[in-house]
This record gives C-alpha cells, sequence and structure tokens, in this order.
C-alpha cells in the first residue's frame, strides 16, 4: 500500500470521521493519522463537531441490565436480542442458508419460538440437564465440526426449542476472547448466544428456520455480527 | 473512599473502568448511552439493532478501555464513533445493503430527508440547529447522507448526481464550516 500524502489525507480526513471512506482508504488514512499530531487534531475536531449533532434521550435501560448480566463475576452472558444480522461472506463461503428446512428446523418451526432467554445454572447442573436432554422425545442432535471435519461440539436441540451446546472439545480462550454460537436461517445469521472463554456445556433458545449452526471465535462480550474466524460449523442435510 | 460518580469526568470514569469498577460503567452509561442509540436507531432504522450496538460499544469499553485516548477527543465523540463504525459495517453488509436499498427505491435522491426534517433535528440544542442553518445547502446534504445515512462519499456523489471530487470537497469545506459554527454558538469542537 502506497502511504498517502499529507495533503491527500486532508482531503478525505472529513470523510473519514463521516465513515464514508471504503476500506481501503480507511486504513491508508489510519496509519497516516497514527503518525500525524495535525491530522490527529483536525480528526479529533470533526469527531467532537459530529457528536454535537446527536440529541441526548435517557439511556435503554434494558440494555443497561444485558451489560450488567455480562460483565457480573460469574454471570450469565448477554443474549443479544436483536434479530438477523449476517455474518461476513467471506469467513465461511462453504456455508449456505440451505432452503429445504431438515429435522432441526422443523423441530424449530413446530415449536413457535418468543425471544430468547439465557438460562444459567451453575455448570454442574447444566451438564445434567443436557445429558437428560438427549434422551427425551423429539430430541435432535447436531455435530458441531471444524474445517477439517473434527467433532468440536454436540448440540441437542428440544421439541421446545431449547438447545443445548455440550461436549465442547475446544481450547480455552484468552479473557478478552470468547466463542459465539450462530444460528443460520434462510432470513440471515442470528446469535444464539456468547459461551465464554472456556465453554464446558451451554443452553440456549432457537428460532424457526435453523438451517445450519455456526461456532466463532469473538472479542469477549460478543458482537451483533461476527468479526472473528469459524470454529466449526454444522449445516442441516438438504431434501 | 466513597466516589462521586456523577461528580467524575468521563477520564476518571475510564481510570475507574480500567479498574473494572461496574458503577463507573454505569454512570458512563448513563451520560452517553442515551446518545448512541439515538445515533444507531437513526442509523440502523431499527430499534433492536440499535440496542445491540449500545450493548457492544459499552461492553468493548469495558473489556477495551484502553482503546479511549483522551488526548484524542471526548469520551462522547469515542463512543459515538464507535456505534457509528459499527452501525455502517452493519448497512454496508449484504443483507442489510439490500433491505436499504428496498426503502430507498421509494425516494429520490432530492426527497432524501435532511437532518432539519427528520425528528432527530427536533430533539437538537436550538445552539445546534442555528449552525446547521449557517452550512451551505448543498455541504449540509452530503454531511447528513455519510453521516446519518450511512453512505460513501462516492455513494453521495451518485445520489446527488455530482462529480465524487466536488462532493469529497464539499464534505471537506462542510465539515471545517461546521467546527467553526459550533465554536460560534458556544459548542466546544477542539
Amino acid at each position: 500500500m502506497i502511504p498517502l500524502s499529507h495533503e491527500m489525507a486532508g482531503d478525505l480526513l472529513a470523510a473519514l470521521a463521516l465513515d464514508a471512506v471504503d476500506a481501503a482508504e480507511r486504513t491508508a488514512l489510519e496509519d497516516h493519522v497514527s503518525m500525524c499530531r495535525r491530522c490527529r487534531a483536525e480528526l479529533s475536531g470533526y469527531l467532537e463537531a459530529l457528536s454535537a449533532l446527536v440529541p441526548d434521550e435517557p439511556a435503554p435501560p434494558a440494555v443497561w441490565e444485558r451489560i450488567e448480566a455480562a460483565i457480573a463475576p460469574g454471570g450469565a452472558p448477554a443474549r443479544p436480542t436483536a434479530p438477523v444480522v449476517p455474518l461476513r461472506p467471506t469467513r465461511r463461503p462453504g456455508l449456505r442458508a440451505v432452503a429445504v428446512a431438515a429435522c432441526l428446523a422443523a423441530v424449530a418451526a413446530a415449536a413457535g419460538f418468543g425471544a430468547g432467554r439465557w438460562w444459567s445454572p451453575d455448570a454442574a447442573t447444566l451438564e445434567a440437564v443436557a445429558d437428560a436432554a438427549r434422551a427425551e422425545t423429539g430430541a435432535t442432535a447436531a455435530t458441531l465440526q471444524s474445517a477439517d471435519g473434527t467433532r468440536v461440539a454436540t448440540v441437542v436441540l428440544l421439541a421446545d426449542g431449547t438447545g443445548y451446546v455440550m461436549d465442547l472439545a475446544l481450547p480455552a480462550l484468552p479473557p478478552d476472547r470468547t466463542y459465539q454460537l450462530w444460528e443460520v436461517t434462510q432470513g440471515g445469521v442470528i446469535s444464539a448466544g456468547v459461551l465464554g472463554n472456556a465453554p464446558r456445556v451451554s443452553s440456549f433458545q432457537a428460532v424457526a428456520n435453523v438451517t445450519g449452526l455456526v461456532l466463532t471465535e469473538e472479542v469477549a462480550g460478543g458482537v451483533p455480527q461476527s468479526e472473528g474466524v469459524v470454529v466449526a460449523s454444522w449445516e442441516a442435510p438438504s431434501l | 473512599m466513597d466516589v462521586d460518580y456523577q461528580a467524575t469526568s468521563d477520564a476518571s470514569l475510564m481510570d475507574l473502568i480500567a479498574q473494572k469498577d461496574e458503577r463507573a460503567l454505569a454512570e458512563a452509561f448513563r451520560r452517553h448511552a442515551g446518545a448512541v442509540n439515538a445515533l444507531s436507531r437513526r442509523l440502523l432504522r431499527s430499534p433492536n439493532l440499535a440496542e445491540e450496538a449500545v450493548q457492544e460499544v459499552f461492553l468493548r469499553l469495558w473489556n477495551s478501555p484502553e482503546k479511549f485516548d483522551p488526548d484524542r477527543g471526548s469520551l462522547r465523540s469515542f463512543v459515538l464513533a464507535q456505534a457509528h463504525g459499527r452501525s455502517v459495517d452493519l448497512l454496508r453488509s449484504e443483507t442489510a445493503r439490500r433491505r436499504r436499498e428496498d426503502a430507498d427505491a421509494y425516494r429520490t435522491p432530492n426527497e432524501v430527508p435532511g437532518v432539519e426534517s427528520d425528528v432527530l433535528s427536533r430533539s437538537l440544542g436550538e445552539t445546534v440547529r442555528t449552525a446547521l442553518a449557517g452550512l451551505d445547502e448543498r455541504e449540509r446534504r452530503a454531511i447528513e447522507l455519510a453521516y446519518f445515512g450511512g453512505h460513501t462519499y462516492l455513494e453521495v456523489a451518485i445520489l446527488l448526481g455530482e462529480p465524487e471530487g466536488t462532493v469529497k470537497s464539499r464534505i471537506r469545506t462542510g465539515m471545517q464550516r461546521l467546527r467553526l459554527l459550533l465554536v460560534d454558538v458556544g459548542v466546544d469542537t477542539p
């Protein structure tokens, strides 16, 4: 990449403040700004000016409750509530959202799911419950595999939409990283839950029409759209 | 020692957040999450997605407080820039792009609502509205389309039917003028 001259950077600093540049321009500009005190000051001035254009309103209390749950020591991870956010397509070119529902999707559709909710008993209790779930009538099991075919986790989905991720064979991540589970549907990809950096077992509430599951590594706390690498996936078989 | 969080500066709150003081994060949230939510909702046109963005911004503040550098601006401008970048990433993703284009198909570029006609502007202070009114109309529209519409300057050029160099220049001169106008009306923009 050719470094930007000061003049070229200056032409685009305001656009950078507005996030109105493309990815290549952004990278070049950020490189320049990191080394140029004058451009840093100019960019800061633009960002301050823009912040004056955004009105204050009361902070959303429900969001704080989720954040509080996520940061509490030993607390339940916050489950994002907003629905469809696509994984970046380049992260997982092999996984397609298949149109035909498989058994997992059929179970999900029959359940008529509401909003997802994390359930957070201690791990030993949850492991026992998850184990018992395998034997329940109507339970569907899926194996999450890494790209080389190694089994990474088992997911059991019950008729009421409750899902369990168990038998996790994953290395522990640093504290600032987490594993995150995603449900692939025909409408996009939905976060199913943030599993933590060293998960043993987790539960989640599935939505309808799940055609695949993807496990990714993300920044701690989880993200609404995947930014990390795919660790493992499962795709419902086409009929 | 008891900390009076409401009387603590943003910079000091960030020091406390770095020490994993949850009440400091709560105070930062109380001060700035409403603005982050307003901006994200305006960009994403979805209350649920906006709340996701708010959650992500403040969890990142908790997990990586060192990314905030008080020498490079205020905490408010930092969290808003984070939220804006995240929201724009979402907007530019394939699915969201299609969704937005469907919505945009119902209006011509000349009908793209501006800040002054938007509900957002009604809650802006009089001083900021005064500053916005001082902008050249073409500069203001280019800035609005980029900042509140999430468009790149190339997209803005297409939407406005103008050369990209012209739009780039309007954005720059408009932003420079906006800074000065805000200073004139008493809004501090270092």
